[in-house]
């Protein structure tokens, strides 16, 4: 599978699919390694692993496996904003964690054209002792810009954020809000051309929202793309082209906002 | 620039060109590592030199005074000295490293980049203290060389920067075996505190390897560190046994322990974050 030179997909994914293993008995230590193997040897009777009525239904491909994500399918188009929906559990964050290369499918594949910033969490990443700058500096190393890069956008990042007041101040001693300006103002002024952001933006305020909304359409009209995990509604629904609703990791349902959305609601 | 996501897809070869994309995160590593170390204590990176000079004391006292142990025949300090700024290294090195994917957990589930950047920048970031015991090493020797004393630098001493970096390399490589075994079995982590001090009494740190008898020096020599240590000697105070042999077996397991620390650690990494 390959995404041809002329083609106007950035992401296309194809029976993406991830399970768990959720063996109620974890084994960390080798001392429960040896007793398990020891019991094994003497034919002692085995602690049945149970598994809830409930996560039965999703019960994975082999024993003492859960499906967070099943048979994925869907493209998103150069410079198009992917909603996802979904409830808890549905598999949102799992399928963010497998498009930003954290964790491995354990079956399907997809493939990405350009280069990939995901933001799960605010703050991950932050040093408490840095300052606004060098985390700044060190975020947007992370999502793979080179140093001169983020340096050449600082003042950009700054800006945006509104934090030019502080940017020689520890983090830990900048509120949360501005912890979080921060994050999302590297991510959007970073080159990348994928970006992922689970339920990152919903907690801005109003007027930073604005400035966000501002700057991902003047992205989206580069070719760049996104995919937001929110619960926001409204909010997905004013900035989304599309939105893949999830559910039981399964997608129950891709198309335009307001006919996704009005299914979601009932 | 085309990324493929696939089961699997986790490569015992290492991914160059990401990790060269990626190369000014390591000096940034470097840099947080040490901030983080080094911010709110009052003599910052000096607690690296107060160890070695404190344990070369003690060396002094039990080894030297107390058992008569001979240091082949250099001022005791910069003999003990001069193996203790592998020793202290090595473990230094180690405990920061076997803890990579365990203490870094929340990162790792949450950013992604070329995970051998961390454990190789822990790597960079230990050469702080070598650089300071180098500095104490030389302000001793020069004023050991004022007062008259019979030492000097070797032709060896060319060869310095090589076990330099074979030192690296070994306490990299062993760094990333730890740390790939302890994601599984926190119980590695126990062990690797329990075997470090007993290695310290099988590296000839606080002794010559010219002191063990000669049928049992193959088994100290097996050691790979022993001719790190004996080689480093040889080059700086002119004294040490190296043989070609000793040090092409130790070498080679130093290369041995690399690659396959590297292909174990991506084999653990790719799908840690689901365990930890």
């Amino acid at each position: 599978m390959s995404i041809p030179f002329d083609s106007p997909n950035r992401v296309i994914a194809r029976g993406l699919s991830k399970w768990y293993s959720v063996s109620v008995r974890k084994r960390v230590s080798l001392q429960e390694v040896f007793h398990e193997k020891w019991n094994k040897l003497c034919r002692r009777e085995q602690a049945k692993e149970f598994l809830d009525d409930e996560l039965a239904v999703s019960a994975g491909p082999k024993p003492g496996t859960l499906w967070a994500l099943r048979d994925l399918s869907f493209e998103i188009a150069k410079g198009e904003v992917l909603g996802v929906v979904g409830s808890n559990g549905a598999g949102k964050s799992t399928l963010v964690r497998l498009l930003s290369r954290l964790t491995g499918p354990s079956a399907g594949e997809a493939l990405i054209e350009g280069k990939i910033a995901s933001v799960l969490e605010v703050g991950s990443g932050f040093h408490p002792e840095l300052t606004v700058r060098e985390n700044a500096l060190l975020n947007g190393v992370f999502l793979g810009m080179r140093k001169f890069e983020v340096n050449d956008r600082m003042d950009a990042i700054l800006d945006f954020s509104e934090l030019k007041r502080c940017i020689d101040t520890p983090v830990k001693k900048i509120s949360h809000g501005m912890q979080y300006r921060l994050a999302v103002s590297v991510a959007l002024h970073s080159d990348s051309d994928f970006t992922l952001m689970d339920e990152v933006l919903e907690v801005a305020d109003f007027q930073f929202e604005e400035k966000c909304f501002e700057k991902i359409s003047q992205a989206q009209s580069q070719g760049r793309s996104f995919l937001f995990v929110s619960h926001n509604l409204s909010q997905v629904r004013s900035i989304c082209n599309r939105i893949l609703w999830l559910d039981q990791g399964r997608m129950k349902q891709l198309g335009k906002p307001a006919d996704v959305l009005e299914a979601y609601r009932n | 620039m085309l990324t493929q996501i696939k089961p699997d897809s986790s490569s015992a070869l290492i991914d160059w060109d990401l990790l060269y994309r990626y190369r000014d995160l390591l000096w940034l590593w470097v840099r947080r590592d040490m901030v983080a170390k080094y911010r709110q204590t009052l003599l910052g990176p000096l607690w690296f030199v107060f160890q070695p000079l404190v344990t070369a004391l003690i060396f002094l006292l039990v080894f030297s005074k107390g058992l008569n142990v001979s240091t082949d025949g250099v001022p005791p300090v910069l003999f003990y000295l001069s193996g203790l700024l592998v020793w202290t290294y090595v473990s230094q090195t180690l405990n920061s490293t076997s803890m990579t994917l365990i203490a870094n957990s929340g990162l790792f589930k949450k950013v992604f980049f070329p995970r051998l950047i961390l454990p190789f920048s822990y790597s960079l970031s230990s050469l702080v203290s070598v650089a300071l015991q180098m500095g104490i090493i030389l302000t001793i020797y020069c004023g050991l060389i004022m007062s008259g004393a019979q030492v000097r630098p070797g032709p060896m001493i060319g060869l310095f920067p090589l076990f330099l970096l074979q030192m690296i390399f070994l306490s990299f490589g062993l760094g990333l075996w730890i740390s790939a075994l302890s994601v599984r079995y926190r119980d590695f982590h126990h062990l690797w505190s329990l075997l470090s001090p007993l290695w310290l009494y099988v590296t000839p740190v606080s002794y010559p390897l010219s002191a063990i008898p000669y049928q049992w020096r193959w088994l100290i020599e097996l050691n790979p560190l022993t001719t790190i240590i004996e080689g480093m000697r040889l080059g700086l105070l002119q004294v040490g046994t190296l043989s070609f042999t000793a040090w092409s077996v130790s070498f080679a397991e130093t290369l041995l322990i690399v690659f396959s620390g590297i292909v174990l650690f991506q084999k653990v990494e790719r799908n840690c974050v689901d365990s930890i």
